[in-house]
């Protein structure tokens, strides 16, 4: 087994736990719920055996788990490290081939554009919103004072498509235009993220 | 290059990487090392010896460390030169 | 303690308080924060039974009273010393005084982030409510360093605050979250204590705040390559010390004499102008002579304090030490009692103060029992005054005369005996501790002022408090005891020998002359042993309790003291101060420990006082021993 990099932070939500882990640890995405036990991976449902949990959810280098309102950290906390780091250094979390789902490329969405790309947005008089997800394909469009923007390009490419090829290796993302545009829309090529920490986005960790 | 040495007789500008702390690792020594950083994988630069020979300056960690001989021949590295 | 109900607030005004501990490890900045957040404000107090100091403030923020407990620096919680148990009972409770910390802060350096970790893991496996102040932004950030405050918050758990010490940023904000300190969060998952673990768990803590590594302090590698080169550094060092004994023993001397002035000047107001001619002598010879002869060497202390405070914070004291380390090995010390040996040479007080920066309790004993045999700055006026009189000024080589090298002799019998003193008890009763020996060389840093300026008047503060009201009590005592009881003296005799008679029978002749058997041997009259037990306050007072005899016995001889020695004869009619009986004299002062605040700061320092008796019997067999050699080797050598 290997020894695993590992750290636990709290979030907004007092039930959420999140787990960073060692990226080549956990790979791939899941989102495990209490109601849909079927076709889990192993070391998923592993995670899943400890009580009173309410959701478990995967994504590279994350482990992510909300637990039932009625329980409580303290016993249930120390279990959970234990368990995810024996899993992680089995192997057992990476989930090769795992794709996102919709719903998590929905929240991580919404969450740049409501964080500091919305508020960029805003102070130039603008609006960016998100247009639709289909599979690996997610549109935004440019209205307001945004739409026909010579900067528009990079400031998806930097602010979007960055911290989301981050998390979703694999997604793309594609401008359509406004109310009056049409569907003219160009898909952006991906732009890999470089491993520095210093160019790493503040807000990618935080997704979710 | 895979010379494993003990830390003590790195010479000065060499890089070693922490294999193991030797001996019993739950003794003060041992475990004041590794309190000070001195881990497993852990990179140590070798700084300067004193006039006499020791003790000797480390750089570990993004500090400065000064351990004497019988303290740094607890620590087995790998040279990893400069 | 706390009080949740807000709307009762008032209530709370006065009888709130918090404690909260601050932890850290050496040079990580500290002080600067506890002096920011008390006000250079600080009471020192003690554990019992161990050697570990303990400082405390108090500050009351918004009605609540705040106590901050400033623990020794330590670079982690896993004990490996009686001296690191007591931090760590002191964290959990175990020891009385109040109880376990509310709260606990632990200081961070930026810029050493990797290894402050392992402390700051330590302290939030306590699991108590804490707060991580991280230190050195701005010095990271110049290196080139960086990392992201706010994620560090939230993969710690507990509320972190960034602090530039010398910009005073950050401080306010500690100080707001200070009066809450009870409900500081602690981590829902406590961070592993297993080493392995923690180091893994430090590096994906490291990942997430974004760290990067500061590189290596550049000016600090170009000024070590100076100052810790083999012959440069070692020449360096040397030029070091000859300023260093320059300032305490030449600098000094005007601001010396300018104090002795003012004193002589103020003894002879009192003596003018107060109308009780008792009263006015025992002003102006016990109470102003005494203080003055101890006010005379605050001069010298507090350049010592200044010029070892300032040492200390630029960075050179590890550098001196790094490099007497394996001569002090030698003998079985370390580097750091150097520091504190060189401090010595002013006064045993601060240089037994200043072993706090040695880890390990028992060469920390080491150096607190030698001290007192380096020579101190009081033994230097009864060596000028004995050699001056007694020993004949002749040139032995070129400029080098035979009192200069009597008085560097007496210097390195001194030293000599201090380092085989304590190679002797590291190999006996103080045997056989492995704690290893470890040792950070900061950067070098520009220390601020403020800083020095506090830590040298907190030092020297307590020098002239103690050694002050020690002296002062035993000088008045002194005078006091060798006027009464009142006798009438034989009407046959002179006006010197009625004096005389009348201190041969006060209380504190009587003393003198009951004590005579055990002194005889070594040629003492009971003149100087009456100036022996006065010396115990101080030594210094030895030279003005002989001059007060001799001149009270002598009133026709010339005013000096030294003359008025020279004329003292024996009821056989011999000179008392004859060559073996000055030899005995220096050596009894080379070994005695004469010095009670010596012994009360030894006290203080070791928590017992099973040390300062032991040295101070210890260290009166040997200087009669000495003395009594001397005595016999000097008697034999000039054929008396």
């Amino acid at each position: 087994m290997d020894q695993v990099s590992m750290h636990m932070e709290s979030t907004a939500d007092a039930n959420i736990l999140k787990w960073f882990v060692e990226e080549d640890k956990v790979t791939g995405f899941i989102d495990w719920k209490a109601t849909q036990a079927d076709d889990v991976p192993a070391g998923v449902a592993a995670l899943a055996e400890l009580p009173d949990l309410q959701r478990v959810r995967i994504r590279p280098g994350q482990v992510i788990v909300t637990k039932k309102e009625s329980a409580a950290w303290p016993n249930l906390a120390p279990a959970l490290n234990d368990k995810i780091a024996q899993l992680a250094g089995l192997g057992q979390l990476k989930l090769a081939g795992a794709r996102p789902l919709e719903e998590e490329i929905r929240s991580a969405v919404d969450q740049l554009l409501e964080g500091d790309l919305g508020d960029l947005a805003a102070s130039h008089g603008g609006c960016i919103s998100l247009a639709g997800i289909e599979g690996q394909q997610v549109s935004v469009s440019m209205e307001g004072a945004c739409h026909n923007c010579p900067a528009t390009r990079q400031t998806i490419d930097r602010n979007v498509t960055r911290p989301l090829t981050k998390f979703f290796p694999e997604i793309r993302v594609r401008v359509v235009e406004g109310e009056d545009g049409g569907s003219t829309g160009n898909s952006l090529p991906v732009i890999p993220t470089i491993g520095h920490p210093k160019t790493r986005d503040p807000n990618l960790d935080r997704i979710g | 290059m895979d010379a494993f040495m003990k830390l003590d007789s790195l010479p000065v500008g060499h890089i070693g990487k922490v294999l193991k702390i030797n001996g019993d690792r739950e003794d003060p020594v041992g475990r004041r090392l590794s309190d000070l950083g001195f881990l497993d994988g852990t990179k140590v630069a070798v700084l300067r010896k004193a006039p006499l020979g020791d003790p000797i300056i480390f750089e570990l960690r993004g500090y400065e460390m000064c351990l004497r001989h019988s303290q740094a021949e607890r620590i087995d590295v790998r040279d990893e030169k400069g | 303690m706390s009080c949740h109900n807000t709307s009762h607030a008032s209530e709370c005004v006065g009888g709130h308080n918090v404690r909260v501990a601050l932890i850290g490890s050496p040079n990580a900045g500290k002080t600067t924060i506890f002096n920011g957040l008390t006000g250079y404000r600080a009471k020192v107090g003690n554990y019992p039974g161990v050697t570990v100091v303990q400082t405390q403030g108090t500050v009351d923020i918004s009605g609540t009273e705040v106590i901050i407990e400033d623990l020794p620096g330590t670079y982690s919680l896993s004990p490996v010393s009686p001296d690191e148990q007591v931090v760590l009972d002191s964290l959990e409770g175990r020891l009385d005084e109040g109880g376990a910390p509310d709260a606990l802060m632990v200081v961070a350096d930026a810029t050493t982030i990797e290894r402050s970790l392992i402390l700051v893991a330590q302290v939030l496996a306590l699991g108590k409510p804490s707060l991580v102040i991280v230190t050195m932004l701005d010095e990271l950030e110049k290196r080139g360093g960086y990392l992201d405050l706010d994620r560090l918050q939230a993969s710690l758990g507990v509320p972190v605050v960034g602090v530039v010490g010398t910009k005073k940023l950050g401080i306010p904000e500690v100080k707001e979250l200070l009066p809450n300190a009870e409900n500081w969060p602690t981590p829902i998952l406590l961070p592993p204590a297993d080493p392995g673990e923690r180091a893994r768990w430090i590096d994906s803590v490291l990942e997430s705040v974004l760290h990067v590594r500061p590189e290596g302090h550049k000016g600090s590698r170009l000024v070590d390559r100076i100052l810790l080169h083999p012959v440069f550094g070692v020449a360096t060092f040397l030029v070091v010390m000859f300023v260093f004994f320059q300032v305490i023993f030449s600098w000094a001397v005007p601001l010396q004499d300018a104090v002795t002035a003012f004193f002589d000047w103020l003894g002879d107001l009192v003596e003018e102008y107060v109308p009780w001619e008792v009263l006015a002598a025992l002003l102006s010879e016990g109470v102003i002579a005494g203080v003055g002869t101890v006010l005379q060497f605050l001069p010298q202390i507090i350049l010592l304090f200044l010029m070892i405070s300032f040492l200390e914070n630029i960075g050179y004291m590890s550098r001196a030490a790094f490099l007497m380390d394996r001569v002090m090995g030698r003998f079985g010390l370390e580097g750091r009692a150097f520091v504190s040996l060189l401090s010595s040479y002013a006064c045993a007080v601060p240089g037994i103060m200043s072993t706090r920066t040695i880890p390990s309790s028992k060469d920390r004993i080491a150096t607190i029992l030698v001290a007192p045999l380096m020579t101190c700055s009081a033994r230097l006026p009864v060596y000028t005054l004995l050699i001056a009189a007694f020993v004949p000024a002749v040139s032995v080589w070129g400029p080098i005369g035979s009192q200069g090298l009597v008085l560097f002799g007496l210097y390195l019998l001194g030293t000599f005996s201090a380092i085989l003193g304590a190679a002797f008890v590291k190999r006996t009763f103080l045997k056989g501790e492995t704690l290893p020996f470890y040792m950070e060389m900061p950067p070098y840093r520009i220390p601020g002022i403020k800083t020095i300026v506090a830590q040298c008047w907190d030092s020297s503060k307590y020098f002239v408090r103690k050694a002050g009201t020690i002296i002062l009590g035993t000088s008045v005592l002194l005078w006091i005891l060798l006027h009464i009881p009142v006798v009438t003296p034989p009407a046959d005799l002179d006006e010197a020998g009625q004096v005389q008679y009348q201190l041969e029978n006060s209380v504190a002749g009587s003393v003198g002359r009951f004590v005579e058997p055990v002194f005889n041997p070594l040629g003492f009259t009971w003149e100087i042993n009456v100036a022996l037990i006065g010396s115990l306050s101080a030594r210094e007072v030895f030279v003005s309790t002989l001059g007060q005899i001799s001149a009270a016995e002598n009133p026709d001889s010339d005013t000096s003291v030294e003359s008025a020695l020279e004329a003292q004869t024996r009821p056989d009619g011999t000179p008392v101060y004859n060559a073996p009986t000055v030899a005995a004299m220096l050596l009894f002062f080379v070994y005695a420990l004469q010095c009670m605040s010596t012994v009360a700061i030894m006290r203080r320092e070791t928590g017992s006082w099973k040390y300062p008796i032991g040295a101070f019997v210890t260290y009166f067999c040997f200087a009669w021993v000495a003395a009594f050699i001397g005595n016999r080797v000097v008697t034999a050598l000039t054929g008396g």
